[in-house]
């Protein structure tokens, strides 16, 4: 019977080009544009570079820090002293990192500027981020208590610095200052916010040691696990630390601290929603996205719905001998339901090839560093859910009008 | 004529009813993206009040809390050692740098009113070396050392906000609630600094004066290098050696006002590009669409039409009846989306659509409506006339 659908469906595709070819337009426009947003927040979610192993990892992004007296608050990411007195006497997770987030920094090659991103890490970032080494190795724990001068670099920067030969054992100026490279990374994506960087240093390197008294600051802390079912207890150990025993130098201006240890969608939720209280958000995201989703394709529904009961006539004669025949009005729901859904997915497929074009133009363009976005299995579940959504939600009307006809009407020649 | 419309519209209200939804939702779609658009051109033509080309501003980090003594001398020995340089045209120091979103926001009553302003603070010379205009009073300058009261230059748009019938120089206003405090008086007025850049509101705006003698506890961010003839990165590059040498503890970063500009101007256009890119794939889908169904919709019609060319209809008002009937439907589904859309202007909604801003992009959104519907309805309309009488009933 499905069969059957699959060649009536193809059958009325060819039967006029050109309506055919503004149904499938709309579609294709309306699912690029959803299907190359889902990707982008796929691959924010779900990295395939040095953070991949995020289902095992919680970050501690932001806080919110509120005065005794209630007057002031701000939000803030965390600083060093922070982090220390607080986030690293948690006793379930297995490794903690700390590092600052993305800085600037000028260097300047043959007359030339060039602007990286900077970021000083301690020597458990490498353990709990899974960076690919084309190069040499990261700095270990010694380098980073001795504050010797040593960076790990990215392959762009390697280019800049010294073209296509080998860097490790060489030395690159950063900041004025003389560094040795000690490993050479593949870069990574700029959507990997915790990953992402040109050049690593150690945070024991920094020209001052003013950064080891600031309560917020720039700073981030990665919590790992190697068990991915103890990030929910991690989180709860995480609050009620905040909660209970929050330590805190100036219990006047620093008096409560909010917020929560973030997997990656909390991070986008917290963002999105700007809820930065013991709650991010993520619960009510998803129906908000859906929301949106729907009130995107609002718009090119209605269009589909218009075109697809105008054509209702196309299809009377067939009508009135499925009807004539004893067809019930639930079949035909089924049936033209199921035609619209498969109109839509070819125009889904057609909306997945032009959004990989698109995605692949930014890439090249340079506009996001280091992109490279990639369909994974979640972009064929996003996908195949809006083709249906969009199927569904454009199909459904006309085809209840259609299956109303009534019999005699249709196999004349239906009326309005 | 009208009435007749109205009626063949009544008659077939199920179907109308979606195109009508269709046009409410497209004409929303359209205000809104151009009414942006028009919002931010608008602000981009507006003057800035100060000239961006050749000056760079150095970043200062500072790392450590300000240390009066020492911290203090190395500013000076900086500012000094740039002033004497050749190349250099002037030197400026500022809290807020321009072309940043950062800004500082004050209150304090005037009259018994409370005011509400963006601040900022510069050295005395500054703002005349970046091409300010003065319009009442003075800088401030040496003079004021020592005096009683607080020195303030403020924007023209102060004056008209919160001293519209005063003389605005020389007035002073204090804080009530501070009594400790000294009283602020306006030495002079100029006529604006967008220090957040070509996109920003305009708005009330001060400045207090920096100097680096009374050692603030929160110091400049910035100190800004206008050059005589544009500079290269490897003359970049012999700065910052210049200036590490001089403090070797703070940390540095260059930029120059004109990249800071363009990165603003991108953060905005570009976003704003891209809607309008989807909001134009939109409109094609729409206008694909409604001429599907108008001619479909003809084609089922003939019949109708049919009978009123054998009773002698001319071509003319077959074709004025099919064109018609679509723009009554497209003014009546804009005239919903006008009762959605008067809220935001009348209630403030959204504070960037201003009346006049309102009536230009609906008058700019219903002629673009109003032309895709036209066109839209000419090809079904010129099938319709082809249509002879006889075949057109003759037909089932």
């Amino acid at each position: 019977m499905f069969k059957n659908y699959l060649v009536t469906a193809w059958k009325v595709l060819q039967r006029r080009k050109f309506f055919t070819f503004i149904s499938l337009f709309g579609i294709t426009i309306t699912l690029t544009v959803l299907m190359i947003l889902s990707t982008v927040l796929d691959n924010f979610l779900n990295p395939s570079g040095p953070s991949k192993n995020s289902d095992h990892l919680l970050f501690v992004d932001r806080i919110k820090v509120t005065s005794k007296d209630g007057n002031s608050n701000w939000t803030s990411q965390p600083g060093f002293r922070f982090l220390k007195d607080n986030v690293l006497k948690l006793k379930m997770p297995e490794k903690f990192s700390i590092f600052t987030v993305i800085e600037e920094s000028a260097s300047y090659l043959n007359g030339d500027k060039v602007t990286n991103h900077l970021r000083l890490t301690d020597s458990t970032y490498w353990e709990v981020l899974d960076f690919n080494f084309i190069e040499g190795h990261p700095f270990n724990k010694q380098e980073l208590e001795s504050g010797k001068k040593v960076a790990v670099i990215n392959e762009t920067t390697r280019r800049n610095f010294f073209g296509d030969a080998n860097a490790v054992g060489k030395s690159i100026e950063i900041n004025s200052q003389k560094y040795q490279v000690v490993g050479v990374v593949r870069d990574v994506s700029f959507m990997e916010i915790q990953a992402y960087s040109d050049i690593w240093l150690p945070y024991t390197t920094s020209s001052s040691t003013s950064y080891r008294s600031n309560l917020i600051d720039n700073w981030n802390a990665i919590l790992y696990h190697s068990n991915s079912n103890m990030i929910k207890s991690m989180q709860a150990e995480y609050i009620a630390m905040l909660k209970n025993d929050f330590v805190t130098p100036d219990p006047e201006e620093f008096h409560k601290v909010e917020g929560g240890a973030d997997t990656l969608l909390d991070i986008f939720a917290r963002e999105f929603t700007s809820s930065y209280g013991y709650d991010s958000g993520a619960a009510s995201l998803i129906s908000i996205l859906i929301g949106l989703t729907i009130s995107f394709m609002l718009l090119p529904s209605i269009n589909l719905i218009n075109l697809n009961i105008s054509r209702i006539m196309e299809r009377s004669s067939e009508i009135g001998v499925r009807k004539a025949f004893g067809a019930s009005t639930t079949q035909l729901v089924i049936q033209f339901v199921t035609e619209n859904i498969i109109i839509t997915a070819i125009g889904g497929i057609l909306g997945l090839l032009l959004s990989g074009l698109i995605l692949f133009q930014i890439e090249q363009s340079g506009l996001v560093p280091g992109a490279d976005f990639r369909y994974s299995w979640h972009t064929f579940i996003y996908g195949s859910g809006l083709i249906f959504l969009f199927g569904l939600l454009s199909g459904a009307y006309p085809a209840f009008k259609m299956s109303k006809l009534h019999p005699v009407a249709a196999l004349k020649g239906g009326s309005n | 004529m009208f009435s007749h419309i109205a009626k063949l519209i009544w008659n077939r209200k199920r179907s109308n009813v979606l195109i009508i939804t269709e046009i409410v939702i497209t004409f929303i779609v359209l205000f809104a993206i151009i009414s942006a658009t028009l919002h931010n051109y608008r602000l981009f033509n507006l003057p800035l009040g100060f000239n961006w080309e050749n000056t760079w501003a150095i970043e200062l980090n500072t790392g450590s809390r300000w240390n009066n003594e020492t911290d203090k001398n190395q500013l000076k020995a900086i500012v000094e050692v740039l002033k004497q340089r050749p190349e250099i045209a002037s030197v400026g120091l500022i809290r807020m740098g321009v072309f940043v979103n950062a800004h500082w926001r004050s209150s304090r009553p005037i009259n018994g009113r409370e005011s509400i302003y963006h601040s900022n603070m510069v050295d005395q010379d500054a703002l005349k070396n970046w091409g300010v205009e003065l319009v009442a009073g003075r800088w401030f300058g040496e003079q004021d050392n020592g005096q009683s009261y607080t020195e303030i230059v403020v924007n023209q748009l102060f004056v008209d906000e919160y001293l519209p019938d005063q003389d605005p120089v020389n007035f002073e206003f204090g804080d009530p609630e501070q009594p400790q405090i000294l009283p602020m008086r306006i030495v002079g007025v100029f006529k604006d600094f967008r220090q957040q850049g070509e996109f920003s509101v305009p708005g009330p705006y001060m400045f207090t004066r920096y100097q680096i003698e009374e050692g603030h506890t929160y110091g400049v961010r910035e100190i800004n290098i206008k050059f005589k003839e544009p500079k290269t990165a490897a003359y970049e590059a012999t700065l910052l050696k210049l200036l590490k040498s001089i403090a070797p503890n703070w940390e540095f970063n260059i930029n120059s006002w004109e990249k800071r500009r363009e990165q603003q101007i991108q953060n905005v256009v570009l976003p704003l590009g891209l809607a309008a890119v989807v909001v134009i794939f939109l409109l094609i889908m729409v206008a694909m669409g409604l001429f599907g169904v108008l001619w479909q919709n003809i084609s089922r019609r003939t019949q109708e039409i049919g009978l009123r060319r054998a009773i002698g209809a001319s071509e003319r008002s077959i074709r004025l009846q099919i064109i018609g009937e679509i723009l009554v439907l497209a003014l009546f589904g804009i005239s919903i989306a006008f009762i959605f859309l008067i809220q935001v202007p009348l209630l403030q909604l959204i504070e960037l659509v201003s009346w006049s801003n309102f009536w230009f992009s609906l008058l700019a959104s219903v002629s673009t409506i109003l032309l895709i519907v036209i066109l839209c309805a000419l090809y079904p309309s010129r099938t319709a006339i082809k249509m002879s009488p006889a075949v057109a009933l003759h037909y089932e």
